[in-house]
């Protein structure tokens, strides 16, 4: 009775006062609420309570290599970007073994070209490289506005390894749906769900004991071998059965991809950087009607720069290419996607090497600095 | 535009801004266009093409409002015409919109059943969201007119208003003209208190669309989808009877929190909305749970059919006659499906017969809660299962087998166990608030606003991290409201 009396008593006087009340009033108490609710959300960002521990995060390595490079005062003479197709396709450490020039590969599994774009923006800021190699798998159908369930997944993941605050909040509206802003940003909300699907690391985030972050100390140039076996007699046996998986009618560029790959052209030209297109094959039974595939996207980027190594219409003209690419040399799969071997990518390094150095001008040649060959010796075979 | 979404909690607060500090200060005419061209905009959102349905919808109803108001008393047959063309409009666009194919099925598979192959091609037609609400809301208005219980409305943009005021036009509650309209006449005046109980009851509506009805929809889904592949066998028993009754909760929460977010938004702009729901798990009889189950609609199908048929003067036979018939209709007006009118009906036989049994047996109180809870739940196999075959496969898939497989559909132990806590203090809260309702006292009152300023912050607080921290969203599953597909 008489907690309920107080409670009344309590609840007049609070009448009472709320009658004199503005709208002013209403929207200063709102917006202290809302500065608790952002600064709550700021200590749980900084603490990273809602990060899983990533051990092998490549996107954030690639990052953190490239921002290394600089303070090492190494530069990056060739740059490669793309998504997984270049990521599995090349081996940095067989191309600057063979071209004597120093390359490195940045880009995330998944993304498109709208991606890349803030990629090579971001690079370029910090290292001034003389060619970007884009590879051209990135230039797709996709309209990052319109990215759901992995594919939002894999943009994040690569918008979040990125580093300059500023060139990430200028790319956010280009690269997210508004609706998906707070997820792009912030962990809290993307990962709110850990508190039933991953407790055991919540709880030790909250006891300061993660998220556990591996940072790579090996000399580390940005790839992802992640095949070893090359394709085997059943999947050979299913091209014979059933044809091709992929087929070239089906290529299609979005128009942010189209409009993406003229923005690294004029960044490149902006900024003195030879571009040069890669096409990272496939084997050539995968893929069908390649040849609509390749005038397709030919029309777009033919005149954003002369140089475009088609490795995938390369192999079926060149049979000394057709005999290096052999099933050895890719991913065992019949999916869609299908990438390369550590063999395949160390082809690829091999042919890039040679395409670039024999076609692109101007380009240094550092096998006669002595500790550069010392450091290319020690890469891994 | 959800209510669940970044844009309705971008457009809430922006619309809320400009109308206190711009458009509720000079003129109802300015204020109420305002409000027009936001519910206009509010739903366009959705789709613009269906924006002219909805405006030529509701300007024949204004155009033929003022003819039927014009026209004299003694004049019935031109009245009766005028009511009657309003009606062949709107239930035209609604029969044509929600029940077309529905209708062409019901033709062919009639052939069908005859011997006969008449091999109709349904139409592509998309379903306009809310059409039902906003069609009933409007008829309603144009037959208390006919009626002469309201005087016709004369300010267009009032009456436009009316009909697409968007904190309740994509799912009611369905509005009375005599109660929703005058609110359009008067300037509003800033009242804190209230404004503040209807963020608080946006934010608890919220909270219970995020965090409960969404994470239950997860199990729910789940378990449907495989009773609709005809895979019984894996769901049989305990998870299909747990799916089952997590539904019947997951469709009260979730229609219960759409009418609380729309009745707090209507209280932040000052308007007052109808109650729409009131604890119908509660009820003692089948009776009493219509009463407190989508009033709205209950009242609406009461003033405009049950008792237009007769309700309930004219002997048993014919109230049990037209019982059967606003059920059934009540079943249709739901979804262009037999088992809506199958769900329907059921309804109203556990009107018919089970609540004269609960008063033979004086089954009373808890018990009598659960029976009606039960067969409630039952009948909702129809509503929730996609066609009569996927029912009866979910109707074969109950018993008590199984339980060690309850968590395996899209909730792990530990969130399955937190929705059941959450469940029971919904309950909870729910057994307290009619208990202080008997005694004319409001539990948010005494939980919330009546208390002492830093209690009331922990509150709001503790609202807006239960939707951060639990809410079901960032995902790609689909988080509209259960309604809006009617």
């Amino acid at each position: 009775m008489g907690a309920d009396r107080k409670n009344n008593k309590a609840g007049k006087k609070v009448k009472e006062n709320a009658g004199e009340l503005t709208l002013r009033a209403l929207l200063l108490r709102g917006m202290v609420l809302a500065v608790i609710v952002l600064c709550v959300l700021i200590v749980l960002e900084k603490r990273r309570i809602f990060v899983e521990d990533s051990m092998n995060n490549h996107t954030e390595w690639r990052w953190d290599w490239y921002y290394r490079l600089k303070e090492y005062k190494m530069p990056v003479d060739v740059l490669f970007v793309g998504n997984s197709h270049l990521l599995t396709g090349l081996n940095p450490y067989v191309f600057m073994a063979q071209s004597g020039m120093n390359g490195f590969v940045l880009g995330s599994s998944g993304v498109g070209v709208a991606d890349l774009y803030y990629t090579v923006e971001e690079a370029l800021k910090v290292q001034k490289p003389k060619v970007l190699v884009l590879e051209t798998y990135a230039i797709n159908e996709l309209e990052p506005h319109e990215l759901e369930k992995g594919a939002l997944n894999d943009q994040i993941n690569s918008f979040r390894a990125r580093r300059d605050t500023w060139l990430k909040t200028k790319s956010t509206p280009a690269l997210f749906n508004y609706h998906n802003w707070p997820i792009a940003w912030c962990e809290t909300f993307r990962n709110h769900n850990y508190i039933f699907t991953k407790p055991d690391q919540l709880g030790r985030n909250l006891r300061g004991e993660g998220p556990k972050r591996r940072v790579r100390n090996d000399f580390y140039l940005g790839q992802f071998a992640r095949f070893s076996k090359g394709l085997s007699q059943t999947t050979l046996d299913r091209y014979e059965e059933e044809g091709a998986p992929v087929d070239g009618e089906d290529y299609m560029i979005s128009r942010s991809a189209a409009r993406y790959t003229d923005k690294i052209a004029e960044l490149c030209r902006d900024n003195g950087v030879q571009l040069v297109f890669l096409t990272v094959p496939m084997y050539p039974e995968h893929v069908e009607n390649y040849q609509v595939w390749r005038d397709r996207l030919g029309e777009h980027i033919s005149g954003l720069s002369p140089y475009w190594l088609d490795l995938q219409a390369a192999q079926m003209t060149d049979s000394t290419l057709r005999s290096l690419y052999t099933p050895a040399a890719f991913q065992d799969t019949y999916a869609a996607n299908q990438h390369l071997t550590n063999y395949g990518m160390a082809v690829t390094a091999n042919v890039v090497a040679q395409y670039i150095t024999r076609t692109v001008p101007g380009l240094p040649d550092r096998r006669n600095d002595p500790q550069w060959r010392a450091l290319v010796s020690k890469f891994p075979k | 535009m959800l209510f669940n979404s970044l844009d309705f909690g971008i457009f809430l607060p922006v619309v809320a801004v400009l109308y206190w500090t711009v458009f509720n200060r000079y003129g109802v005419r300015l204020r109420n266009a305002f409000l027009l061209a936001c519910s206009w905009f509010f739903y366009g959102m959705w789709d613009w093409r269906f924006l002219g349905l909805l405006i030529f919808s509701s300007t024949t109803d204004y155009v033929l409002g003022r003819l039927i108001g014009r026209t004299a008393e003694s004049q019935k047959k031109k009245r009766k015409a005028l009511l009657a063309v309003s009606l062949v409009i709107n239930l035209g666009i609604l029969g044509f919109f929600k029940y077309a194919n529905f209708f062409i099925d019901s033709i062919d598979g009639l052939f069908t059943v005859f011997g006969m192959e008449l091999s109709l091609s349904t139409l592509n037609i998309i379903l306009p969201v809310g059409i039902s609400f906003y069609t009933f809301q409007s008829l309603s208005y144009i037959i208390d007119v006919y009626r002469g219980k309201i005087g016709p409305s004369k300010d267009i943009i009032a009456f436009l208003t009316f009909i697409s005021f968007f904190p309740q036009l994509v799912a009611g509650p369905i509005e009375r003209a005599s109660h929703l309209l005058p609110q359009f006449d008067s300037m509003k005046k800033f009242d804190y208190l209230r404004i503040r109980e209807g963020i608080v009851e946006v934010f608890i509506g919220l909270v219970k669309k995020m965090v409960i009805a969404d994470r239950l929809a997860v199990y729910v889904d789940s378990v449907f989808q495989d009773a609709a592949a005809g895979s019984s066998t894996q769901i049989m028993g305990c998870p299909s009877v747990l799916a089952l009754i997590f539904f019947a909760f997951q469709l009260y929460i979730d229609f219960s929190a759409y009418s609380q977010i729309a009745i707090g938004t209507a209280r932040i702009l000052g308007f007052s909305l109808s109650t729409n729901f009131r604890r119908p798990y509660l009820s003692g009889s089948f009776n009493n749970f219509w009463e407190r189950w989508h009033i709205s609609l209950s009242q609406w199908m009461r003033d405009y059919i049950f008792i237009p048929l007769g309700g309930s003067r004219e002997g048993r036979w014919r109230t049990v006659r037209n019982l059967l018939i606003v059920f059934a209709v009540s079943g249709l007006w739901h979804g262009a499906s037999w088992n809506f009118v199958i769900w329907g009906l059921l309804n109203g036989l556990f009107v018919v017969l089970l609540d004269p049994l609960l008063a033979r047996f004086k089954i009373k109180g808890v018990w009598a809660s659960i029976i009606v809870f039960c067969m409630w739940t039952l009948s909702l196999v129809f509503f929730r299962a996609d066609g009569i075959g996927a029912a009866w496969t979910m109707f074969g898939s109950l018993g008590l087998g199984h339980l060690s497989q309850i968590s395996g559909f899209g909730l792990a132990w530990n969130e399955m166990t937190f929705t059941l806590i959450m469940l029971a203090v919904l309950m909870s809260f729910e057994y307290a608030a009619e208990r202080m309702e008997k005694k004319g006292k409001s539990i948010l009152d005494l939980l919330v606003f009546n208390r002492p300023g830093w209690f009331r912050w922990a509150v709001y607080l503790l609202l807006v991290f239960a939707i951060i921290f639990f809410g079901v969203y960032a995902t790609n599953n689909d988080n509209s409201f259960i309604y809006f597909q009617f």
